[in-house]
């Protein structure tokens, strides 16, 4: 049986251990409001802007003079591939579920004989991919200076991409980053940034109204307008909805780790008392047994 | 028939302005656009410039955007922008600060056209100091 001074110090650790735990729960859980409102405050802006890319859009399905960001450049040979995770760790599996979903869609394009490039955001996703696919990897942005992050990171992101699509560095671009659906789920979830995928924007509640709009400018030059802004929205929304997924997994992590920890203490605090008792029993035994010989 | 429009004004991080309003002014590409209730469908991309949201006949707010969006579907408007500059409500140091930022960028500036536009917004922000 271990002995008593081992057994309090272990006690001690874990419940300073589960001290940090919560104190890391907490602000989680702070933050993860903010971040909660943050994205339903850009929400209104990408619904909206994807209604009218929507509405825009009809009018050019099928025709050649498509701008290309809407409908590709018509090849699928290289791909690039952005792959958003946090700054920290601590937050259970929600790096390593991005990175697995990103990771199944790099082995299956190199099996098909695509190019694949990698643009990743944040410093867990570096260290995640960076040993298996430190070829691939373009361009890493470091986020963990930012303290709210804006639409001016994603601009920059945004930037980025469109002047490497119109250097024709690549075809098709995709966006992984985690959905929050609820602050005990978090999706990975892979979107597809060009061409751009008018299915996932369709909006069930409401039909497209058949309003006959007029233009100013024409459909084309707004749409040339609209389509590179609507990249810098897209990935902002991303990058909120990872915020908040993050928070919401670190807080799930942290609480699973409070509680472990008060488990632990508990199974230690009674193999402490035991070991106690039997020392006491035993040496009682020793006094006893030595009384008796007298 | 109403005599009211609906209005939203949307930024990426919040929404700035939801509500029904008079009419409104907006800066569009081709010229500044009064929408009253019951405009035709129209939709219009936006340049550098001030958009009044008139909510009664004496209260009117204004805002500097940097370009953007608006859609006008009979009685709804929804404008996107993603910088947006309140012209009313803001302080002196408000001001000060931004009249500075843009001074800066100006001087940084190597694109004619956008440097332009850094010029008319300059203009438009001395011109509502007070």
């Amino acid at each position: 049986m271990a002995n008593l001074k081992e057994l309090r110090n272990r006690i001690s650790s874990v419940s300073s251990t589960q001290k940090i735990t919560k104190a890391m729960q907490m602000v989680a859980a702070s933050k993860l409001r903010r971040a909660q409102e943050n994205v339903e405050t850009a929400r209104p802006y990408s619904d909206k802007l994807g209604d009218i890319l929507k509405n825009l859009s009809a009018s050019f399905s099928g025709q050649d003079n498509a701008p290309e960001l809407l409908a590709g450049n018509g090849n699928d040979k290289s791909h690039l591939l952005i792959i958003a995770t946090s700054e920290r760790g601590l937050c259970g599996g929600f790096n390593t579920s991005i990175v697995k979903l990103a990771k199944e869609h790099i082995l299956q394009l190199k099996e098909e004989g695509k190019e694949v490039k990698l643009i990743i955001i944040g410093k867990k996703g570096k260290e995640l991919l960076q040993r298996d696919f430190g070829q691939e990897i373009i361009d890493i942005y470091d986020f963990s200076e930012v303290k709210d992050l804006g639409f001016i990171e994603a601009e920059k992101v945004a930037e980025n991409i469109l002047s490497l699509f119109e250097e024709g560095k690549f075809d098709i671009c995709s966006l992984y980053f985690a959905k929050f659906e609820s602050v005990l789920s978090q999706v990975p979830v892979c979107q597809k940034l060009i061409p751009f995928d008018i299915e996932s924007e369709v909006n069930e509640e409401k039909d497209i109204e058949n309003i006959c709009y007029e233009y100013e400018p024409d459909e084309e030059d707004i749409l040339k307008e609209l389509l590179p802004k609507n990249l810098s929205v897209q990935i902002l929304r991303a990058l909120l909805e990872n915020v908040a997924s993050e928070f919401g997994a670190r807080l799930t992590a942290m609480d699973n780790a409070t509680r472990n920890a008060s488990d632990m203490i508990d199974d230690l605090t009674i193999t402490y008392n035991r070991s106690r008792q039997a020392s006491i029993t035993s040496e009682l035994i020793e006094i006893i047994s030595g009384a008796e010989a007298l | 028939m109403s005599s009211k429009l609906n209005f939203d004004f949307v930024s990426p991080m919040s929404s700035i302005f939801s509500g029904e309003v008079d009419g409104i002014l907006i800066p569009a590409k081709e010229g500044d656009a009064e929408i009253l209730p019951q405009h035709a469908p129209f939709m219009t991309a936006l340049r550098v410039g001030v958009v009044e949201i008139k909510l009664t006949d004496s209260e009117n707010l204004k805002f500097l955007i940097d370009g953007g969006f608006a859609d006008i579907a009979l009685d709804q408007v929804t404008l996107l922008a993603e910088r947006s500059f309140d012209l009313v409500k803001s302080s002196k140091e408000d001001f000060d600060k931004i009249i500075n930022d843009i001074a800066k960028d100006i001087e940084k500036s190597e694109d004619d056209r956008e440097k332009e536009d850094l010029l008319i917004k300059k203009e438009i922000l001395e011109a509502n100091y007070s």
